[in-house]
């Protein structure tokens, strides 16, 4: 076991070497006139040059690059080119609002999926297929759409939710509850819908094997069977689903935080790439990077720990 | 039995943290001034924006709609009043000599700056060669800043290599703003204002990027510009979030760019206020009037032909949906003393004039390549090249990345390209920015003996000679085809008033932190 997570932990880092190290090519290819950017319209040639060496986009990109990576070795991520302030302040009130609305929606859709897989593979007929209907609706009803509905129904119209903003957790738990509903369940949906279906057609194959049909046989208890044996044996299919479904949701959370005004990863991110400002770009990369190597670490232990067939591979 | 008390249990507390929350949200709706953290019966003012302050540092804060942000944090020296009269705010005088090369204020004594430093003659100081030594977006503000002198405790003399004509506005903005001497040149600044202003940043409460809480001074000098329990500025990156935070009373005001969203806030029953005179335009900019890139611009009957051939009123309706009453072909924009209304429909549609135009040069066709980016509609771009084929002009467009666009455009790579132009406070601002020999907008350092002439007597000049001067340059500029404006964007402020009350700011695309007070 321990092999296996040093070398998960191994191309782990690789890819938080690797990753960044891409961002930052891909910025400096497609290089705009930051300093401009951030001088404004009105600004002299002079100015400009002035703070593009201020910058250091004068230097080879190389040395840049090694900069940037000297000083994040270090701890350091620089700091904001358009508002000045220091990345690594900026990430430590950018992720809290990210991993509450992915969290809390990957916790929402492990339940209601787990429950809507298992009781409709279980129960068959009617249930099953009212299941499939809703996750075709699921599938097909747009996320940025949803969440708009959802401002207008439940924040607006009926005002129970705040539109925009985020609470957060340590200031007031009633208001940070508010304020993730609305994101949560719009971005709940399709990961509900995504999950149910692979869970109702891993417990379907469980239960239609032979042990299962010995342990039925030999009169062990319905509740004993389906969440001590089958849901076990199903729950590896679950677990990676739903650590993709957290990897995906880190992406899908840029609709839903500027839609609602969260001051999430998703939105810095959008909005540092336009604008360019590397230090900023870099450290969102950094982070999401390391989660992702993190979560996939742990959906690997948690899949050895449901199959321990898959730790020797 | 027990599993059956256990599950009432669940359903329960199920039900009472549901009641709970919901009673926590009933005000949300109720509550205009909720704010970012939660329902309070406090006075709060929310403006909701969609830029990001890239420093509070004085030296470093931009124009338009950053002022607010400025104006809560640091006094300026003058106050700019909405109507754009001009009254003593932390100068309680101010006077000029040696032909307006030197200003002399003098200073309240009774001002502390939030660190707790004294507001005097040296801090006046400080600042003045801070910001001149700033590479900022403002920084010209102070060009030509020679020397800066405690007189006297409260008494400064500032003095000038050319007299600045703007220099009263410049006091009254981004120059005029005093930060505390112990904080110049320390980085937090650049994230933590440290003025003397109204208000002080609520470091707790402010997650920077996205929202920023000032709250009331103690011992401020004047508390009747403390208004508010706290002032919030709200990020929104997209303005279909501002309009639902406007609408649900989230925020109590904001200015908005679409159409669609000035629609649905009059329908949600805000209020939208509209500037008399208009802040930016759209246009064309004609880089190369010597022709050094193209040839036949260098003829002023084919810079001219250009004007005539441009079918203003159907771009406005395709590019912004609104009415003809913003046409017009002046740089200088309605509130100015330089524009005129004879000047305002100098150029109409009209291909035959045009075609003469051309035929009289002996032009009969060229290729324009102009770089174009996401900032214009397909609309407008599409109708600007019909237009200028119908008269033997090819229109090329070059795609240049949005972050790119200015830059490329300010290097002289292009001899014209189509620019939506905004805030433009003062005369001598607009002729230093887009007309002198080494403006920013004029990358090929075009210059003509008659407008330098007009330009080099105005920092000498009265009031009044001033006065007629920018409007010879106007003129200049409309006859020349420069620059060839075609429309003005409308501006439109959503406030809700039954939280706020609001008056719109001269000149300004938002209104100044001053002009908002409680409707209670």
């Amino acid at each position: 076991m321990l092999t296996f997570l040093a070398k998960r932990v191994a191309s782990g880092l690789v890819l938080v070497v690797l990753i960044p190290s891409l961002a930052f090519i891909l910025m400096r290819a497609g290089s705009a006139d930051v300093a401009r950017q951030i001088l404004g319209q009105t600004a002299t040639v002079e100015q400009v040059a002035a703070k593009t060496a201020d910058l250091g986009l004068d230097r080879p990109l190389i040395e840049q690059y090694l900069t940037w990576a000297g000083a994040a070795l270090r701890g350091d991520l620089g700091v904001s080119w358009f508002t000045n302030e220091s990345v690594a302040h900026a990430m430590a009130t950018r992720v809290p609002a990210t991993l509450s609305l992915v969290i809390v929606t990957t916790i929402v859709a492990a339940v209601v999926a787990v429950a809507l897989g298992l009781a409709a593979a279980y129960f068959r007929g009617w249930l099953d297929k009212v299941l499939q209907v809703l996750s075709v609706a699921g599938f097909a009803l747009p996320g940025f759409w949803l969440a708009l509905m959802l401002v207008i129904w439940l924040a607006i119209n009926v005002p129970i939710f705040p539109a925009t903003g985020y609470v957060p957790i340590g200031e007031d738990l009633g208001g940070w509850v508010r304020s993730i509903v609305l994101p949560v369940t719009a971005l709940a949906v399709g990961a509900v819908t995504a999950t149910a279906q692979q869970v109702r057609g891993a417990v379907m194959d469980v239960l239609q094997q032979d042990w299962v049909r010995t342990l039925r046989a030999r009169g062990i208890s319905t509740t004993s069977l389906v969440f001590k044996h089958v849901l076990r044996s199903a729950g590896v299919t679950g677990l990676t689903v739903l650590g993709l479904q957290f990897i995906g949701l880190l992406g899908g959370a840029v609709f839903v935080e500027r839609i609602f005004a969260i001051p999430g990863m998703g939105q810095v991110l959008v909005s540092s790439t336009a604008q360019g400002d590397l230090p900023l770009v870099l450290g969102v990369v950094l982070v999401t990077t390391l989660i992702v190597v993190i979560v996939n670490i742990v959906i690997d232990l948690g899949v050895g720990f449901f199959n321990p067939k898959a730790r020797l591979s | 039995m027990k599993r059956q008390q256990k599950f009432s249990r669940t359903v329960g507390a199920v039900v009472l943290t549901a009641l709970a929350l919901s009673g926590c949200s009933a005000g949300a709706g109720e509550n205009g001034n909720e704010g970012a953290s939660g329902g309070s019966a406090d006075a709060i003012l929310s403006v909701g924006s969609t830029v990001v302050p890239q420093s509070w540092d004085p030296a470093d804060i931009g124009d338009a709609n950053y002022k607010p942000y400025a104006q809560a944090a640091y006094d300026s020296l003058i106050l700019r009043e909405p109507d754009g009269e001009y009254v003593p705010m932390l100068a309680e005088s101010w006077e000029f000599s040696d032909e307006n090369r030197t200003i002399t204020l003098d200073l309240r004594d009774d001002v502390t700056f939030s660190d707790g430093e004294p507001f005097d003659a040296d801090a006046v100081v400080a600042n003045f060669e801070h910001f001149s030594a700033g590479t900022g977006p403002l920084s010209t503000q102070l060009d030509g800043f020679e020397s800066a002198e405690a007189i006297d405790e409260f008494t400064v003399e500032a003095t000038f290599v050319n007299a600045i004509p703007d220099l009263v506005y410049n006091l009254s903005d981004a120059a005029g703003r005093m930060a505390s001497p112990a904080s110049l040149g320390d980085e937090s600044l650049a994230t933590v204002p440290v003025g003397t202003g109204p208000y002080v940043m609520d470091e707790a409460s402010t997650v920077q990027g996205s929202t920023y809480v000032l709250t009331p001074r103690d011992g401020y000098w004047n508390p009747e510009l403390q208004e508010f329990d706290a002032v919030e500025f709200r990020i929104f990156e997209d303005e279909a979030a501002l309009i639902n935070a406007l609408r649900s009373g989230q925020v109590d005001a904001g200015n908005l760019t679409s159409p669609d969203n000035v629609l649905s806030a009059r329908e949600a029953g805000l209020s939208i206020l509209n500037p008399e005179a208009h802040i930016s335009w759209f246009g064309l900019i004609l880089f190369d009037r010597t022709g050094e890139m193209v040839p036949e611009l260098a003829d002023p009957r084919v810079r001219e032909a250009l004007a005539w051939a441009i079918d203003r009123e159907t771009l406005a309706e395709v590019t912004l949906g609104i009415d003809n009453g913003t046409i017009d072909t002046q740089i200088f924009n309605e509130g100015s003393t330089a524009w005129s209304e004879g000047l305002a429909d100098r150029y109409h549609y009209d291909v035959d004039k045009a075609k003469e135009l051309m035929a009289e040069a002996g032009v009969d066709g060229f290729t324009l390549t102009m770089p174009v980016s996401a900032l214009f509609s397909q609309g407008m771009l599409t109708g600007v090249q019909n237009n200028l084929a119908e008269i033997g002009v090819e229109v090329v467009w070059e795609d240049v990345p949005s972050q790119a666009f200015i830059g490329d455009m300010l290097s002289g790579n292009f001899a014209t390209s189509v620019m939506v132009i905004g805030a433009v406070p003062t005369d001598w601002f607009v002729v230093q920015s887009y007309l002198a020999e080494s403006a920013a907008w004029n990358p090929l350092g075009t210059t003509d003996e008659e407008l330098q002439s007009l330009i080099d007597a105005i920092p000498a000049q009265s009031e009044e000679e001033r006065v007629e001067s920018f409007r010879q340059i106007n003129e200049f500029v409309v006859e020349n085809n420069w620059f060839q404006p075609w429309f003005w964007a409308e501006e439109n402020f959503a406030v809700n008033e039954e939280a706020v009350n609001v008056e719109l700011q001269l000149q300004q695309n938002v209104p100044s932190i001053y002009n908002y007070s409680p409707v209670s």
